[in-house]
């Protein structure tokens, strides 16, 4: 009571420490004078005398005041939880209340938020994440690219070295991927060796988790030293520290583990985790040619991560890089043909530096999806405050009564949509992570061991955190704005009467309908469009046919044939093979189409052709078996197949693609004509020219491609591609290893899959899929949103109009015009909406040009689909308030009066 | 020299304004009042430490104010001793007892009440 009291007392004079202070001293001087006055001194030297008691006022009165101040201070802060406790605990009662308004609003800010998180934690990993790496700022991917279209290539070993003396970098590290058979304790299994040079460990700072990193006098030495990354120490050793020391057999040669890294290093090669590091000079002890590659400046192999010196900008870098080419082109003509060097931050060349520019354009299509998509949330938010706060505006009318200030009501209806936004950050939080698990679970048929490294991490957190705040602010302005402008005399006299709200209101809420309707079309477009692009995709004309093909691989290095062995392994492979009854076509090729790996040549032309001015030209190309062909379904235009006797004693022979034809020899055609593949080697003759096909990326233009014969080039590491009879080409694997293991018991076969298996779930077509998948389900989001936010406006129309439609049919109206009335209320409202997002559609959707596949971004059926489903969820989430709206009983309507 | 006994009468001075409060609820003028009438005016109390005191004791939650009317229709700020304050001052008063009777045994000297 006497606490209440004091407050109130505090609370209308304001804090004001110093001038209580004051009074309280002047009041004892005062007292104590008046006392000794009472005794007879006189009132003037009884002032003086009570001064003199008191002491140095001046002194006190200052530490009073630091008092008092704080005190004020603290009962300032008291003050401002107790507000904020009172406001929370309305605002729990008020939600409690309304179980299913809370629910609503928070899963339709949760689900949005969630699938916005998911995604930010994508480009969080891809994007925004830097290395775990000393200066992860300062390390710039170095890499040669095509000037023609920009495709990247790995640099030779030679190439590093002179990377790494340029003076505007510190340090570089270089290494490439290997892939070996990894034997222990008498298993062996496919594994990925991430070869570094000597300094690779030391020069990023990474610091190993047991034991030690390799170092460059392992490298100087060739020390069979490797360090195993955390995830294969906890796979395989079950993390016992055992796992240093322990033997490794690489290819068959014993190899020991010196350390194990830390679980955040998984090495400089994106989207890739292998099983091991070591440096490259090691490998010699499996593979002995390494040595003379490493002085092979066409041997390129390697990547390079360089770190610049501080302050470098990026236009010093440009130049740099700039001047070095001009450099290589003048002492490196033929390597460097059509070639330049750059460099770029490591962040921006994810995964891949030909691929990292589109990148950005899909993390920007995503987000403004997903961003859409929550400020749609937002608006169905706002919609379901605005409604209640209609309803509240009584409550509210009589606390601005009792002198609630406006700020004050404003702030505790913000606390409110606030509180919902928290909620929902629960909500998306779960989501999130669900996201996360099962897009790193994703198994994809990719022939390298691949995490994409997506987590919750404070940045994800933080995002998901401040987007909820975000909206919770966001979805309650309005409604806390507009709900706390309640002035007393309008409530009073609206009393018992369920008027219809003020028309700015109206107007408000149905621009909010409006818009979602709009946003939700425009998601569905392009849900639509991603979805169309997916099958268009699949569909696309790929030059060879997808069905009923069976893939395989096997490495003959890591078995350790010699090249005789090796050639008779592989014609007895594809003889056995094809002579199977359910095989209709086999072949040996280095290479898949679309498989993400892909070698270059150059040509050498004695007759210069205006594509090659130099006498070069620059080629993809395949080495391949006979029966390759016909076992990819490529088409054979002119000429003849590679043939059995394409071999070593054989004249020189290649295939070649339209493509490179008619670059050379246009018009001319190209069976007969010859090139060199070393300009002083023999001529190849073109005995077979096929159609193009889709080579690196699908969807990308014409590329030349040359085919040369197994058996007139080298070759170990091999796809083997087997056309089956039976529809299923997985039924053929059983034989396939039959075959092999007849053969060559110890050959290991990897990535067996189906050519369709190797296009959808490769990297071919697998964020064409993603991207449909997460486009239609985000297209569904706002679609969901759409129905909870028109259903919500008409029905509270509806309430707010039931005396209306009340009379109305007292006056005789028939039940269906009212339904009509508010079906077209709905049908304005859609219709307009639909208007808005077909223009916003068409105006963004040709942005998206570049990631759709064979659709127009005008697509009729997305753009019709789209349609339909709008209009027909609209109809149906107009129709229950519109028959809500015809059964209202006359007589309770105007009894409501 | 000084010091200590300012520190001693520091401790004196809350445990008389605990005290003081105990009798009844009044502002700062009327604590003074009831030290002095209460000590025969043997202790001579410097007025303005007195408040400060009362803030620290207020701070410490042993005692709360509120602005008020005096006797005289002044506006004065009165002090009420809170529970804690009424458990503080038992404490301080059964330490104080002791403290006294140490010092008079090592003095071998007798209290004798006033």
């Amino acid at each position: 009571m006497q606490q209440d009291r004091s407050r109130r007392y505090l609370q209308f004079f304001g804090p004001r420490p110093d001038a209580d202070v004051e009074d309280e001293i002047a009041f004892h001087l005062e007292a104590r004078a008046q006392e000794l006055a009472a005794r007879g001194l006189p009132l003037a030297e009884a002032r003086e005398e009570a001064r003199r008691r008191f002491g140095d006022r001046t002194r006190v009165e200052a530490e009073m005041r630091r008092m008092e101040r704080e005190k004020s201070r603290r009962a300032a802060r008291l003050e401002m939880w107790r507000d904020w406790g009172s406001d929370l605990t309305f605002v729990r009662r008020s939600l409690m209340r309304q179980p299913l308004f809370t629910i609503a609003a928070v899963l339709t800010l949760g689900l949005s938020i969630g699938v916005n998180t998911a995604i930010f934690s994508a480009v969080n990993a891809f994007l925004l994440k830097p290395l775990p790496v000393r200066d992860a700022d300062r390390q710039m991917v170095v890499a040669t690219m095509f000037k023609k279209d920009g495709i990247t290539g790995s640099v030779s070993y030679p190439l590093y070295r002179e990377v790494k003396a340029l003076p505007v970098f510190e340090d570089a590290v270089s290494w490439l991927g290997w892939e070996v058979a990894l034997r222990r304790d008498g298993n062996t299994q496919k594994g990925f060796v991430l070869a570094g040079s000597g300094n690779y460990l030391t020069a990023l700072g990474v610091q190993v988790a047991r034991g030690r990193g390799f170092t460059e006098a392992d490298a100087a030495t060739r020390a069979p030293v490797v360090v195993i990354t955390d995830s294969y120490w906890a796979r395989e050793f079950g993390r016992a520290p055992a796992a240093v020391g322990a033997t490794l057999y690489l290819n068959d040669v014993p190899f020991t583990v010196i350390g194990v890294l830390p679980a955040a290093f998984t090495g400089t090669q994106p989207l890739i985790v292998p099983q091991l590091m070591m440096p490259v000079e090691s490998m010699a002890s499996f593979y002995p040619a390494i040595a003379a590659n490493m002085d092979d400046m066409s041997w390129g192999s390697f990547r390079i991560l360089a770190r610049t010196k501080a302050g470098v900008t990026p236009a010093q870098l440009e130049a740099a890089m700039g001047q070095y080419t001009a450099d290589l082109e003048q002492r490196y003509p033929r390597e460097m043909l059509d070639s330049k060097v750059v460099a770029a931050p490591e962040t921006r060349a994810r995964p891949d530096l030909s691929v990292s520019r589109i990148v950005p354009w899909i993390a920007a299509v995503f987000f403004g999806m997903v961003g859409l998509a929550v400020l749609v949330a937002c608006a169905n938010v706002t919609n379901l405050l605005l409604a209640r706060a209609a309803a509240r505006r009584s409550e509210i009318a009589v606390r601005a009564a009792l002198g609630a200030a406006r700020g004050r009501v404003i702030r505790l209806l913000l606390t409110e949509s606030v509180v919902i936004g928290i909620l929902s950050l629960g909500v998306a939080y779960l989501l999130a992570r669900f996201s996360i698990q099962w897009f790193n679970n994703l198994d994809l048929a990719i022939d390298v061991p691949i995490s994409f490294g997506l987590e919750m991490d404070w940045r994800v957190f933080g995002y998901a955190a401040a987007i909820s705040l975000a909206a919770g602010v966001i979805a309650g302005l309005a409604p806390a704005v507009m709900g706390s402008r309640a002035p007393v005399s309008e409530v009073l006299r609206e009393s018992g009467r369920s008027g219809a709200g003020s028309k700015g209101r109206a107007r408000f809420r149905n621009g909010l309908v409006i818009a979602q309707v709009a946003v939700s079309f425009v998601l569905l477009v392009s849900g639509g469009l991603f979805m169309r692009s997916a099958r268009g995709a699949a569909n696309l004309d790929i030059g060879f046919r997808r069905e009923r093909l069976l893939v395989s691989q096997m490495d003959l290095s890591l078995h350790r044939l010699d090249s005789v062995q090796t050639r008779r392994t592989q014609d007895q492979l594809l003889e056995r093979l094809a002579a199977l009854p359910n095989v209709e076509a086999v072949g040996l090729g280095s290479h898949i189409p679309l498989g993400g790996n892909n070698y270059g040549r150059n040509l050498y032309l004695d007759t210069r052709p205006t594509a090659a001015p130099q006498g070069m030209f620059q080629t993809f190309y395949a080495t391949v078996s006979p029966g390759y062909i016909p076992a990819l379904g490529l088409r054979l235009r002119e000429g003849r197949d590679l043939l059995p006797t394409d071999d070593d004693a054989a004249p020189r022979v290649a295939v070649v693609n339209r493509a490179l034809a008619e670059a050379l020899w246009p018009g001319e055609g190209a069976l007969g004509k010859r090139f060199r593949l070393d300009e002083q080697g023999p001529e190849v003759e073109v005995v077979g020219l096929i159609e193009n096909a889709q080579y690196l990326l699908l969807g990308e233009a014409p590329r030349p491609f040359a085919y040369f014969p197994i058996r007139q080039s080298y070759r170990q590491q091999t796809f083997i591609f087997v056309r089956t009879r039976p529809d299923d080409p997985l039924a053929a694997v059983p034989d396939l290893r039959r075959v092999v293991t007849e053969i060559n018991p110890s050959i290991l076969l990897s990535g067996t899959r189906s050519m369709a298996t190797h296009l959808d779930h490769g990297i071919a077509l697998f964020f064409v899929n993603m991207g449909a998948t997460l486009a239609t389900a985000i297209g569904l989001l706002g679609l969901l949103q759409t129905v909870v936010g028109l259903y919500g406006v008409l029905s509270y129309t509806v309430a707010q109009r039931a005396r209306e439609f009340g009379i109305r049919q007292a006056l005789g109206a028939s039940a269906g015009s009212i339904v009509g009335q508010v079906l077209r209320q709905g049908s304005v409202l859609c219709g307009t909406g639909i208007a808005a997002g077909l223009a916003i559609a068409i105006v963004l959707t040709r942005s998206m040009s570049s990631l759709l596949y064979g659709v127009s971004p005008l697509d009729a059926l997305a753009f019709g689909g789209a349609l339909l489903i709008v209009g027909v969820v609209a109809f149906a989430s107009s129709y229950l308030p519109a028959r809500r709206a015809s059964r209202v009983a006359p007589a309770t309507a105007i009894r409501a009066e | 020299m000084r010091n200590e006994s300012l520190e001693l009468l520091r401790g004196t001075l809350d445990l008389l304004i605990l005290r003081a409060l105990k009798v009844e609820t009044t502002h700062g003028y009327g604590v003074l009042r009831w030290i002095e009438r209460a000590t025969g005016d043997e202790l001579r109390i410097e007025e303005g430490s007195l408040y400060p005191a009362l803030y620290r004791l207020e701070k410490r939650g042993w005692i709360t104010s509120e602005w008020g009317l005096s006797e005289n229709n002044r506006r004065a700020r009165f002090y009420q001793l809170t529970r804690k304050g009424r458990a503080q001052l038992e404490t301080e008063v059964d330490e104080f007892v002791r403290f006294a009777l140490a010092v008079f045994r090592a003095l071998d000297v007798t209290p004798t009440p006033a």
